[in-house]
């Protein structure tokens, strides 16, 4: 598990991840959820950060001019985690740490080989 | 239903990523310093074959295309790029790598992932006086949520073709040169 895929077919199947996330939902994107977790853990502190407005594209406001504009859409994340895009970051963080422990085992496994033949 | 496929696309993305080797910086570092082009060949054949596929896919009219998004050009992302690829050359990750060598184990992963988290909050604070001051950075370049290639979908605008030329000729033009640079590219500049 610890060689890296080569181009071609690290290429080809990081392609098909982007066209996958088309198909299934939107393009990727990941750096919009900095923002959101910042707000969410301000929203955290002052209950008000994000707040409703009816009036709003995406039902939602906020004081703060970057997480109100777009109708809302940030203040709309914020007031409510559990959505794709804020999901999506953790999931990535598990894809990663699923390579370390299955890493892990082998090592311990290659170990445990080595071991024996002594 | 939505969560479930952040799931399936999170872990997929995230366990890719870090089989190409996006989520260990030196693979990103030695990139930008043209001393290894592994992860240049594999993101320009990735964006080559994944927009070919998805012109091909729009022009059959087999995508949802609500499915698809732009993000709108203005002037400050310029100015963003170029604050981006300092840090990108600087800490070795960016937005979504970062995660993925976080769950790697790399420890210096989280420090870059909190600067990010700092970064974004000043952002966010300074983002209604940086509109104010600054407008011009906020102006739209071409039209702002604009593509290269006609999309076909009405609310964004193409740039290349349309007199006759199906969208996807065009794509799949550029997604061949894609294709080839990430072919032709030498694995490793001797400098």
């Amino acid at each position: 598990m610890q060689i890296t895929w080569n181009w071609l077919k690290g290429g080809a199947i990081l392609g098909g991840v982007f066209l996958l996330a088309v198909i299934l939902v939107k393009p990727l994107g990941v750096s919009t959820q900095f923002v959101i977790f910042d707000g969410i853990v301000a929203n955290l502190v002052d209950n008000d950060v994000a707040k409703k407005d009816d009036s709003a594209k995406h039902g939602y406001t906020s004081d703060n001019a970057y997480l109100a504009k777009s109708g809302g859409k940030y203040a709309h994340s914020i007031e409510e985690p559990l959505n794709y895009g804020f999901i999506l970051v953790f999931a990535m963080f598990a894809g990663g740490f699923f390579i370390l422990l299955v890493t892990k085992r082998k090592t311990l496994e290659g170990r445990k080989r080595s071991a024996c033949r002594f | 239903m939505s969560i479930i496929l952040a799931i399936i696309v999170g872990l997929a993305f995230g366990f890719v990523l870090h089989r190409v080797g996006a989520g260990n910086p030196q693979y990103i570092i030695n990139m930008l310093r043209l001393q290894d082009l592994h992860l240049a060949k594999v993101i320009l054949f990735a964006i080559g074959t994944s927009s070919l596929l998805l012109f091909i896919l729009l022009a059959t009219g087999l995508i949802n295309e609500s499915h698809i998004s732009i993000k709108a050009a203005y002037t400050g992302v310029i100015v963003g790029g170029l604050i981006f690829g300092i840090g990108f050359a600087v800490g070795g990750y960016c937005p979504g790598t970062c995660l993925v060598g976080f769950g790697g184990g790399r420890k210096d992963a989280l420090y870059f992932i909190l600067g990010g988290l700092i970064g974004a909050g000043a952002f966010t604070l300074m983002y209604g006086w940086l509109s104010d001051v600054f407008p011009s950075l906020f102006e739209k370049i071409a039209g702002g949520k604009t593509t290269l290639a006609d999309t076909g979908i009405e609310k964004y605008q193409g740039l290349v073709g349309g007199d006759g030329v199906p969208a996807f000729v065009i794509a799949g033009i550029i997604a061949i040169i894609f294709m080839i640079g990430a072919w032709k590219l030498p694995k490793k500049f001797n400098v």
